[in-house]
């Protein structure tokens, strides 16, 4: 039976889901029927505050949105093994041990904060127009 | 109301599930229809608050004092024209805004909005509802009945993990438009909220750290007793930490880059009109609330008054309305008096504050916060273990959290009275400085 009350909680979740498809998809789909629709060209082109648009969004952009998501993912990772420790913190034999450990785990953390901080990772290049190697669209 | 659940059990496969099944759906309708009742209602206090910093009226048409302008604005939405733009990616154009919305949503679901209630008090309230001791009672098959939509014992994890979804959903919205402001606005989006994921969850486990759990319920119950119970006592530095990264979580003023109106046109959704606009107007909103109720619920003793009421003694005298009283004032006053403090705060700062320049964005993320963050952890850490050094009783004391939280204060404000004496122009500002110095002078129309 506990197993069960168990599971319960996660049918929530579920139920929950439900309602959430549901106040995500009416609203998307009642103005199709009652939301008046204009048949021009023009209304449907790429909004670039009334310039005609030059060539498509998907271009390269810049090389340091990649790297935060690299160092997230170390970061991000590391702090979830974390959780674990916060919650076992607290056993009683070992306290000593517990703190060194979770100090030498920040340690090592920050190590890698230092490294990307020295290698510059985040103070992105300055680019001015004039130094700027390619344009949008090409 | 006992003949109902036993009529409902006939389909469900008891009285007791049908009575569990009613709960779940009726915590959710509420909860749910409240939150996104408030919705509207918080958009117009937050266009009047401005027009106050701004000294205008502010909107005063639609019902008593405007009130009823945020409803209003919804049904236009509704009978607006939805528009897909030439070269979008359909599929993930239209899914964007359910990724954002629906976590939204999910995260609502764990947040306790009032006491479990058991033992004599859920007897009292049985009876008063007339249902069947056997099924809803102390020593009945429903023992213990939560005022929250779920409470899984992961807790915490769970709204830090569902939370992050809704990253997904911004990227996918700029990226899918095909549209240069909106792919600028995804991409910011998605570094800054991955940024500043790392400090919220560092705040977080100083609190796990001195609750020893990552129920949110063992959270509550550890700050229980008055405000000085509190965990913001215990992690004054953490808090702060906590709100800086829920206002560039949920991408408002000062760290709403992904939108910036004044440079990205609309941002991630300048090519959403109509109601797949307000979705993402609305998931917002929802997520503020989310994050505020979960900043209440960590740092200021979620459903817990600031001062304790002898509700003992007020039980003895006057029975059931006490304890009804008990069970409604934490969900009704006291959770949305917290929740709309912050709320206050997420307006008032987008009426103070500028927004900020993108690499100061990440500057602030990394360069300060982080490592704020791990010292703090670092000294809760150490002075945990100082306590169960001396105690060994499995919890920490009092005097123990107050220490902590004055060590942290005092390490943080050292360290910023350090910075502003030593403030110098930063590095970063003197490049910009020489960059745009040799433009103008290669440039004879800047140069004049």
């Amino acid at each position: 039976m506990a197993g069960m009350e168990h599971f319960a909680e996660y049918g929530f979740f579920g139920a929950l889901l439900l309602a959430g498809v549901l106040l995500a998809v009416g609203p998307v789909v009642i103005p199709l029927f009652i939301s008046p629709r204009s048949r021009s060209e023009k209304s449907r082109d790429t909004y670039e505050c009334g310039m005609d648009t030059i060539g498509s969004a998907w271009v390269r952009f810049d090389l340091a949105f990649y790297l935060f998501a690299l160092i997230f993912v170390a970061f991000s990772v590391a702090v979830l093994y974390l959780f674990p420790v916060a919650l076992v913190y607290d056993d009683g034999s070992y306290l000593w041990r517990d703190f060194v450990a979770v100090a030498l785990f920040l340690g090592i953390l920050s190590l890698a904060l230092v490294y990307s901080w020295r290698r510059g990772v985040f103070s992105p290049a300055l680019r001015t127009t004039s130094q700027r190697t390619h344009r949008v669209g090409e | 109301m006992q003949p109902l659940f036993d009529f409902l059990g006939q389909f469900t496969g008891g009285a007791g599930n049908a009575f569990v099944i009613t709960a779940a759906i009726l915590k959710i309708a509420l909860f749910l229809g409240g939150v996104l009742t408030a919705v509207p209602f918080i958009i117009v206090f937050e266009r009047k608050i401005l027009s106050w910093i701004q000294d205008r009226p502010g909107p005063n048409r639609v019902g008593p004092f405007g009130l009823l302008q945020g409803f209003m604005d919804g049904l236009k939405l509704f009978l607006k024209e939805e528009i897909m733009p030439k070269g979008v990616d359909k599929t993930l154009f239209l899914l964007a805004p359910t990724l954002v919305v629906i976590p939204a949503f999910l995260a609502l679901c764990i947040v306790p909005f009032g006491p479990i209630i058991q033992g004599e008090h859920l007897d009292a309230l049985g009876s008063f509802l007339g249902l069947d001791p056997a099924m809803v009672g102390s020593g009945g098959e429903i023992s213990q009945v939560a005022l929250a939509v779920t409470n899984p014992n992961i807790g915490i994890l769970y709204l830090l993990a569902i939370t992050s979804v809704g990253v997904y959903g911004i990227t996918l919205a700029g990226w899918s438009s095909n549209n240069k402001w909106s792919l600028l606005g995804g991409i910011r989006a998605s570094a800054q909220m991955i940024s500043y994921e790392i400090t919220l969850s560092l705040a977080v486990i100083g609190v796990v750290l001195l609750a020893g759990s990552l129920n949110l319920y063992d959270i509550i119950e550890g700050q229980r007793g008055g405000f000085w119970h509190w965990n913001v006592v215990a992690q004054p530095v953490a808090i702060l930490l906590f709100i800086v990264a829920m206002f560039a979580e949920t991408n408002r003023l000062p760290f709403d880059l992904a939108e910036a109106e004044s440079e990205l046109t609309g941002g991630f959704h300048t090519e959403y009109s109509s109601m797949r606009f307000a979705l993402f107007f609305m998931s917002e909103y929802v997520s503020m609330i989310v994050i505020s109720a979960a900043c209440a619920t960590l740092f200021l003793g979620g459903f817990f008054g600031p001062i304790p009421l002898p509700w003992e003694t007020l039980m003895e005298q006057f029975g059931l309305v006490a304890i009804l009283a008990f069970y409604i004032v934490g969900p009704l006053v006291i959770l949305p008096a917290k929740v709309s403090f912050f709320l206050f705060l997420f307006i008032f700062a987008r009426g103070a504050l500028p927004r900020l320049r993108y690499d100061q964005l990440m500057t602030l993320g990394w360069k300060y916060m982080l490592p704020i963050g791990i010292i703090n952890l670092v000294v809760t850490a150490c002075g945990v273990a100082i306590d169960m050094a001396i105690t060994r009783d499995g919890e920490v004391a009092w005097v123990t959290k107050v220490s902590i939280g004055a060590v942290t204060l005092v390490l943080f404000l050292g360290w910023e009275l350090l910075i502003f004496s030593r403030r110098r122009r930063s590095q970063l500002s003197r490049e910009y400085r020489n960059l745009y110095r040799k433009e103008s002078s290669s440039d004879p129309a800047l140069a004049s």
